[in-house]
């Protein structure tokens, strides 16, 4: 439980880093400190036996939010370089006055000692709840009501940037050969790799949300290679995509209430439910972030066309 | 000192960062990044209070709910990237008032 020499240095990274990435000039270098950030973060997730959390936040902290702020920077990177620091007394006393805050909080967590938390309740229930694994027991059957919203949220994030999108622009530039090379590489890989992990979350680290993230990366590869891509594909389909993992979560949910309470699955059910569930989820959270990321980079040209 | 202190005073100082350098950098995409950053903070308290040792199995409901709280912020990023983006295509800037504006 004590914190070894790579907890310091892991520590120090992170904090060094976030003080570079946030209050340093240059925007892209910025963008490219907090891709570094996310991958430390990545680091110290598995440091901390969080498996599932270094999977997705490699993959979709650092993956797919990097993919977004720099096809943001791109949008803009003509025309406007940043200050670098708003003037005036206001800054100092805040950051005075958090300073003092976080102080308070640390000694607060240092008092705080030993937690009993929820992971002998887990363990108990663990063989009802249709899946091996913990974390995926306590996503899709435990605590599925917030992963139910969870699903509502992508879907009105993909819709709201949807509806304000001036369409019609492409994303991809001039790919390069290597770029292409890579993408026809890697797309094949990533496809596989997320029905794996998709299977792998019923026992293992894995699920649902690590695969979706693969499948979206996929996606945003091929819309970089493909000149005329996000607009040649019928809109039927991204919509179909887009709700397919809520509905079938939806119609999951509703069928256990009539038969019990809402999502309280029948037990022999319960693993087949959870997989068909995550099934649909994973094309869902795919479709969600790559029409993000479409909407987002396709911002590009600015005006409407 | 025991790694759960270590690494949330760490995701403590992240939180602190995150949120002075939302306000006091102008351009709206370092907001974006420092919102982020903040959010990695908050994430890894939970998480270091969750975590039972080498040996042990970690706490899973922490872990279930930062994997929640990492994908809503990845909608969250960019629902205000492309706000961020529209604004730009109507103002021409991307801060929000004309103080602190560069070249």
């Amino acid at each position: 439980m004590s914190a070894g020499p790579l907890d310091f240095l892991l520590a120090a990274g992170l904090v060094g880093l976030a003080g570079v990435l946030l209050f340093g000039a240059g925007l892209f270098r910025s963008i490219v400190l907090f891709i570094v950030f996310g991958l430390l973060m990545a680091l110290t997730w598995a440091r901390l036996n969080a498996p599932d959390l270094a999977l997705a936040e490699a993959a979709v902290g650092a993956g797919v939010t990097g993919a977004l702020v720099l096809a943001a920077w791109r949008g803009v990177e003509s025309r406007t370089e940043p200050p670098v620091v708003g003037r005036g007394w206001l800054p100092v006393i805040a950051g005075l006055g958090l300073g003092v805050v976080a102080v308070a909080t640390v000694a607060a967590l240092a008092g705080v000692g030993a937690v009993a938390g929820l992971e002998g309740a887990v363990t108990d229930r663990l063989a009802d709840s249709g899946v091996r694994h913990p974390v995926t027991a306590v996503l899709l059957n435990f605590r599925g009501y917030d992963t139910l919203l969870e699903f509502g949220v992508l879907l009105l994030a993909a819709m709201a940037i949807r509806l304000g999108a001036a369409g019609g622009v492409a994303v991809a530039g001039a790919p390069g050969p290597v770029l292409e090379r890579f993408a026809a590489l890697l797309t094949p890989l990533l496809i596989v790799t997320a029905g794996y992990l998709l299977w792998r979350g019923g026992h293992a680290p894995g699920g649902a949300f690590q695969a979706g993230a693969l499948l979206a990366a996929a996606g945003i590869l091929l819309v970089l290679v493909t000149p005329g891509l996000p607009d040649s594909l019928p809109d039927a389909r991204v919509r179909a995509g887009l709700i397919l993992g809520p509905f079938l979560f939806l119609a999951v949910a509703a069928g256990a209430a009539t038969a019990g309470s809402l999502l309280e699955y029948p037990r022999p059910w319960a693993g087949a439910l959870i997989l068909l569930v995550e099934a649909g989820g994973t094309l869902s959270i795919a479709t969600a972030l790559w029409v993000q990321f479409v909407g987002v980079a396709g911002e590009r040209e600015g005006g409407r066309p | 000192m025991s790694a759960t202190l270590l690494y949330s005073g760490v995701g403590v100082a992240l939180f602190a960062l995150g949120l002075v350098a939302v306000v006091v950098r102008p351009h709206l995409l370092h907001k974006v990044l420092a919102v982020n950053v903040a959010g990695s903070g908050t994430f890894l308290v939970y998480v270091a209070l969750a975590y039972r040792g080498t040996g042990s199995a970690a706490d899973p409901v922490p872990h279930a709910m930062v994997l929640t709280g990492i994908v809503v912020a990845v909608c969250t990023t960019a629902l205000a990237l492309a706000l961020a983006l529209r604004l730009y295509r109507r103002t021409g800037r991307m801060t929000l008032t004309d103080e602190g504006e560069g070249g």
